[in-house]
């Protein structure tokens, strides 16, 4: 048992392993953050600004949801957060030996933001909160065995975490009816906020076979996504798959921000090569990675 | 094998463990814990991790809702305009998906708040509603952020309902309007 455990810990300290995904982590955590907070660059300060559009709200609970809840009492603080957050994610995307100062304030001051106006968020900012979190330590080319494992665990934490986002919905989706019966995407398609003036405007949401079809279609993707990811062998084709799911329901459905995350977060399962590929064609600097002691 | 290493790891495995049961925990209101451990899971995680995985789960709603309010406009009642177009923004835009949220949680309150009494609804519910305030008070500050002229005296919102048909069915939807009480702003 112990002999096991120890071979674990020495892979764990392989500074090889993983390495460009490990790298790629906090860049697409961070460069979300970015684009997302450029997304609202024209609304801002009707989100968070002194002059908000929505009413605010008190949280008493202890120190740290005070803290959190900062925007919601003190709005002239939003420049100095909003513009904060922004610099931290830059410097944050970046792999050196002290990232994670600005990826714990870029993280912290994204929580604040999203609890300053949550209504204008969904989950695809709650998840991207969650891994930039977990990317926090990430380091690679660290020197000391501690922190290398700190960077396995890192993307175990990211990995599980987007698991779970796919299997919490599907339990969620098996309880109710739509799903099943596969009109889902039928009703989503003829809310205003969800659906192209394109789609409104043709016969597709006429054609009941085309939206059942992919109603089931998403679903499946949804439920088998835990299971088919750990399948290293197609796994992937499965996330190609998923990524023109995730820019249909960003082009289609208007959900940039969470077609974006869902696709940004698929950089965790990526195999060695496809990593190493996207670092070069995104010119990521591969810093040269130490040699196991 | 270097000791503290190990016990670094075994602190790192409990850490991990102990983090996802309590974001799991916190995550599925309905799985049935004790008292005590449902109230460290939501200490825990909230609101520093946060999640809600409902988006579109378990059901979709079976209908479209807008925000559409009115204000007294030379001695008359102005014609109903849509909170967010009506001041410009397109069905895209960060204000529609605010609009959206804001109606939703104002039609959730119409659900279940909203009773007859005498044969006459009553709003009584509705408008002491945190949903009802938040409704009311985007729809002033946008406009007043957006038209020339501020709304001076009173308002008065309602939701425009859009009823998806039955997918076997005919492709006509059903359109009816909730006009919550006028609200009139204090002199």
């Amino acid at each position: 048992m112990m002999e096991r455990l120890d071979n674990w810990i020495a892979r764990l300290t392989d500074p090889a392993l993983r390495a460009s995904v490990l790298r790629l982590f906090p860049v697409a955590v961070f460069s979300w953050m970015v684009i997302n907070a450029f997304m609202v660059w024209d609304v801002r300060d009707m989100l968070w600004g002194s002059d908000t559009l929505l009413m605010r709200y008190g949280a008493t609970l202890g120190l740290i949801e005070n803290v959190v809840y900062k925007l919601m009492y003190v709005p002239s603080i939003f420049p100095v957060i909003y513009f904060g957050h922004v610099a931290c994610s830059l410097a944050g995307i970046w792999n050196w030996k002290w990232a994670f100062i600005p990826r714990t304030l870029a993280w912290f001051s994204g929580l604040m933001l999203y609890f300053g106006a949550i209504p204008a968020f969904n989950s695809g900012m709650l998840l991207m909160l969650l891994l930039a979190f977990y990317s926090i330590p990430v380091f690679v080319g660290a020197s000391h065995s501690f922190r290398r494992v700190l960077n396995q665990f890192s993307w175990y934490a990211g990995a599980l975490q987007v698991l779970l986002c796919y299997l919490f919905p599907s339990i969620y989706k098996l309880t109710g009816e739509q799903w099943l019966s596969g009109e889902a995407v039928y009703y989503s398609l003829h809310i205003e906020r969800f659906s192209h003036p394109v789609l409104r405007n043709g016969s597709f949401l006429e054609n009941d076979f085309l939206l059942l079809t992919l109603s089931y279609f998403a679903f499946s993707y949804q439920v088998l996504f835990p299971l088919m990811v750990l399948w290293k062998k197609h796994r992937g084709w499965f996330l190609l798959i998923g990524v023109g799911l995730h820019l249909f329901i960003a082009i289609v459905m208007n959900l940039w921000d969470f077609g974006l995350a869902m696709i940004f977060a698929y950089v965790l399962f990526l195999g060695e090569g496809s990593s190493r590929f996207l670092e070069k064609s995104f010119l990521i600097r591969s810093k040269q990675i130490p040699k196991n002691s | 094998m270097n000791r503290s290493l190990r016990w670094f790891v075994l602190f790192l495995i409990a850490a991990f463990c102990g983090h996802f049961a309590l974001t799991t925990l916190y995550s599925f209101q309905s799985v049935p814990a004790t008292e005590f451990m449902r109230y460290v899971s939501t200490r825990y995680s909230a609101p520093l991790f946060h999640q809600n995985w409902k988006l579109f789960a378990p059901s979709v709603p079976e209908y479209d809702c807008q925000l559409e309010y009115r204000f007294p406009e030379n001695g008359k009642w102005s014609f109903w305009r849509d909170v967010s177009a009506g001041n410009g923004f397109s069905y895209n835009s960060r204000i529609e998906t605010l609009e959206q949220s804001l109606t939703s949680s104002l039609a959730w309150q119409i659900a279940n708040n909203l009773y007859s009494r005498n044969q006459r609804a009553q709003f009584d519910r509705i408008v002491s509603s945190f949903d009802y305030q938040r409704a009311l008070f985007f729809t002033h500050t946008l406009h007043g952020r957006i038209q020339p002229a501020p709304i001076q005296d009173s308002i008065q919102v309602r939701v425009r309902f859009r009823f998806t048909p039955a997918m076997d069915q005919a492709h006509s939807s059903q359109v009816s309007h909730l006009e919550l009480p006028v609200y009139s702003y204090q002199p």
